[in-house]
């Protein structure tokens, strides 16, 4: 491997990760591990500092943003360009827990199969009592629908901590064990339903 | 182009607003607006097009509005990047004509010619270009330009075109309320949440910044693009019952508004109009600004009671009805400390600096304003880059071939919200070609979405299975292709070559101002040394400069320049043996005195 821009051989470069080049300054990035736990250097766990991961980002954005190098030309602020969106799509990633999990389970998914079984249908049932109530009764369905939202909201927080415990306590340096991936993978899926009906309920209820 | 600006050529920082146009640059640290050549601080954003090609910009073309509407072309910014159906939906109506026959490209009809609204912004910005170069005394080719930051793809391409056009190289494309941030930042000097609330002659726009010891972090943007003081004098003129879209009515409307800035009531032509009631004409548009406020602090993710601050940017946010509006939209009462008219441009020019590498301390971090996304089965918009993702951004997709064999694989990208792709703006399409022939499924495309710090999208696509690294670098097209550009940028520039050397002009006349001012301060100190008529030579030679220096012939000014240097070779070596005698003599004396 060479430098992008002075051609020096960077073969003896130990550190993975962001790096300047010995000879000319010039940043870039080195490994094949391109997840948003490596380009940010942060563990790769599910529990993350945000405050810490925020200051990581900062520090890589102010090193690596194209605009410090605009009197230098294009060949620099492209290649810049590139590892700041590298920088900002990885800190995207990580900073909120669900798309954390997704960063996690990248490469993960396709060993669980999720049993559609899973999701509860009784929720659906009264869904559609309450469409059809809407004709006869605007007020009842009005208030059969924000007890039904509140009811699933309810059900889709408990799943929510489900899913934090979880992905708390697996240990993600390791290839998972089926079963808890099972487990999380299941969940999730129940809340992305629970969640279509909330937003389903919001609608009516506008 | 590679192109390698240096801490020593300006840097402009151009505000192209669709009412007044203004140009800044950092100085000691402090960003200023230049004068423009008419000796004010702005230029209107007008265009008239004379009789014989001749073309004013400015004040003296605004004068024209009246006179000779179908040829003065105004708020020219709200057609940049747009298409005839953008124009049939937006429902503007303007005093000149357009030919929307062609869906790519809005045209405005001068006469015989047929223009787009990119080559009318060159010529604005050939303007101010003039303008900083007379004001610096040195070419200016470096520009930061503003736009609005809901301006979609198009219409940032567009910008970028008109300034390339103008024989500007511009490194940034910078979005207003963000640039008003910057000089919020260098003014006040404070950390915090930040609202830019930017209402400007055509467009809106909303931003959510955290500022931060020099970091300028927009946290979420919206906005209209077709909403802004260009509709309140529209509904003025409307309310006093004139046709809306003659010159004159608009006239009539601007000066009343204007005017109940400061005073309950103004009288104009004839046309009276009391504070209250423009409230009630106002209040309707300002309502529309409402839900982009809302939507800008939702993606946020912040209340409104958490902002420390609201800044007030654009012109017609003088106007008290749309001060207390902001109050009332944001639950406090906003800045006013920054001149709302200058403040984009004094950002600009600060951007400029930072792009220099002369503030270290400043970076911004900007996002895209709308959500950017491919077509996929049934029409439906695939969002790969949503609205408010920082730039530069990155996406990767891979696509696949569904017919035996197929080499082409076609990508239609998209702009906007709407889950369906019908309801957005279509950016263009992609052919991916050179695809090895292969079973359905088996050859794979990973195309890669990269939006620059312009918020401008390049795309980029590698064949996968070949392994082969073919990558082509793809360009949407619409409104003006760069070899268009470049075209009409070569045309120009044969058929206007003086425009170009009135930069030179200006650098010669300060070179030969400088020796001029050297010449008669020294010519008395050594006028005894000199004999007569070499001292006749060189007044005859000053003259000379003079009588030419404020002609528009550089080739006589640089003339009579080289013959004043010459002929003042002589006095220069007198004046420099003189300095050296008469220091010699002082100490003669010194030594004299003492041994006496």
């Amino acid at each position: 491997m060479h430098c992008w821009n002075c051609k020096t051989d960077l073969s003896h470069q130990s550190s993975l990760g962001f790096f300047a080049c010995p000879k000319c300054s010039a940043p870039d990035f080195i490994g094949t591990d391109r997840s948003p736990f490596a380009v940010l250097g942060a563990p790769r766990q599910y529990d993350l500092d945000l405050s810490e991961l925020e200051e990581r980002y900062l520090a890589l954005s102010k090193w690596l943003h194209p605009d410090r190098y605009a009197t230098l030309g294009n060949t620099w602020t492209k290649k810049c360009g590139e590892l700041s969106a590298l920088v900002n799509e990885s800190y995207e990633s990580l900073k909120n827990s669900e798309s954390r999990l997704d960063a996690l389970l990248v490469g993960s998914s396709d060993l669980a199969k999720t049993n559609s079984d899973a999701i509860p249908t009784r929720y659906a049932e009264r869904f559609f009592e309450m469409q059809e109530l809407r004709m006869e009764d605007a007020a009842a369905a009005r208030a059969l629908a924000l007890s039904l939202q509140s009811e699933i909201k309810q059900e889709d927080n408990a799943l929510l901590e489900q899913i934090d415990r979880i992905a708390r306590s697996l240990n993600w340096n390791k290839p998972l064990e089926k079963q808890s991936l099972l487990t999380l993978m299941e969940t999730r899926a129940k809340r992305a339903y629970l969640r279509s009906l909330i937003a389903n309920l919001q609608k009516v209820l506008l | 182009m590679t192109h390698r600006p240096s801490s020593q050529d300006p840097i402009i920082g151009i505000d192209l607003g669709t009412t007044n146009s203004l140009v800044a640059i950092v100085k000691n640290n402090t960003p200023i607006v230049l004068p423009s050549r008419e000796g004010r601080n702005l230029i209107p954003s007008i265009v008239h097009y004379g009789a014989d090609n001749n073309i004013e910009v400015g004040f003296s073309a605004k004068k024209r509005r009246s006179t000779d509407p179908k040829n003065t072309i105004y708020s020219a910014k709200r057609l940049l990047g747009r298409g005839a159906a953008d124009m049939l939906d937006s429902g503007i109506e303007f005093p000149y004509d357009l030919d929307l026959s062609s869906p790519q490209n809005v045209q405005i009809v001068i006469g015989e010619k047929k223009i787009t609204a990119i080559e009318v912004s060159a010529e604005i910005l050939r303007e101010i270009k003039l303008a900083a170069e007379t004001a610096l005394g040195r070419p200016v080719e470096d520009a930061v330009i503003t736009v609005p930051a809901y301006f979609n793809d198009s219409q940032r391409q567009a910008t970028r075109a008109a300034g390339r056009l103008a024989g500007l190289n511009v490194l940034r494309i910078l979005n207003e309320p963000t640039a008003a941030s910057l000089a919020y930042g260098l003014h006040e000097k404070k950390n915090g949440l930040v609202a830019v609330y930017d209402l400007g002659g055509g467009t809106f726009d909303v931003s959510i910044l955290k500022l931060r010891d020099g970091l300028f972090e927009v946290l979420s943007t919206a906005g209209d693009t077709q909403l802004g003081g260009d509709d309140i004098d529209i509904a003025i003129a409307r309310h006093l019952g004139l046709e809306a879209d003659s010159g004159k009515a608009l006239i009539i409307a601007e000066n009343l508004k204007i005017a109940l800035t400061t005073q309950k009531s103004a009288t104009f032509e004839g046309y009276a109009l009391s504070r209250e009631q423009l409230e009630t004409i106002v209040v309707p548009i300002l309502e529309k600004t409402r839900t982009a406020v809302e939507q800008s602090l939702i993606d946020a993710k912040i209340d409104r009671t958490e902002l420390t601050d609201v800044v007030l940017v654009g012109g017609p946010t003088r106007m008290p009805v749309v001060q207390q509006f902001a109050a009332q939209l944001f639950g406090r009462q906003p800045n006013c400390n920054l001149n709302p008219d200058e403040v984009v441009a004094l950002g600009a020019a600060v951007q400029a600096d930072i792009l220099a590498g002369n503030n270290r301390d400043f970076l911004l971090l900007d996002v895209v304003p709308l959500s950017l996304g491919i077509e996929t089965m049934g029409g439906t918009m695939n969002k790969l880059i949503p609205r408010n993702t920082r730039i530069p951004a990155m996406a990767k997709e891979q696509f696949t071939t569904y017919a035996e064999g197929q080499t082409k694989v076609a990508i239609n990208v998209y702009q906007g919200e709407r889950d369906l792709v019908t309801f957005n703006r279509k950016l263009g399409q992609f052919v991916l070609a050179g695809i090895p022939p292969l079973p359905a499924g088996l050859a794979r495309v990973e195309v890669t979405f990269l939006v620059d710090a312009d918020g401008i999208l390049s795309v980029s696509a590698k064949e996968l299975y070949s392994e082969v690294e073919q990558s082509i670098e793809v360009r949407p097209s619409y409104g003006l292709t760069d070899e268009q550009v470049e075209q009409m940028l070569a045309a120009y520039l044969d058929n206007k070559d003086e425009d170009l050397s009135v930069a030179k002009l200006v650098e010669a006349r300060n070179d030969a101002r400088t020796v001029l001012t050297a010449t008669e301060k020294a010519l008395p100190k050594v006028a005894d040394l000199l004999d007569k008529n070499e001292r006749i030579n060189i007044e005859t030679l000053t003259a000379n400069l003079r009588g030419v220096i404020e002609k528009e012939d550089l080739t006589a000014i640089k003339n009579a320049h080289k013959a004043l240097s010459d002929g003042t070779r002589h006095l220069a070596e007198l004046l420099i043996q003189a300095t050296l005698d008469k220091n010699f003599k002082n100490k003669n004396v010194d030594g004299f005195l003492k041994k006496g």
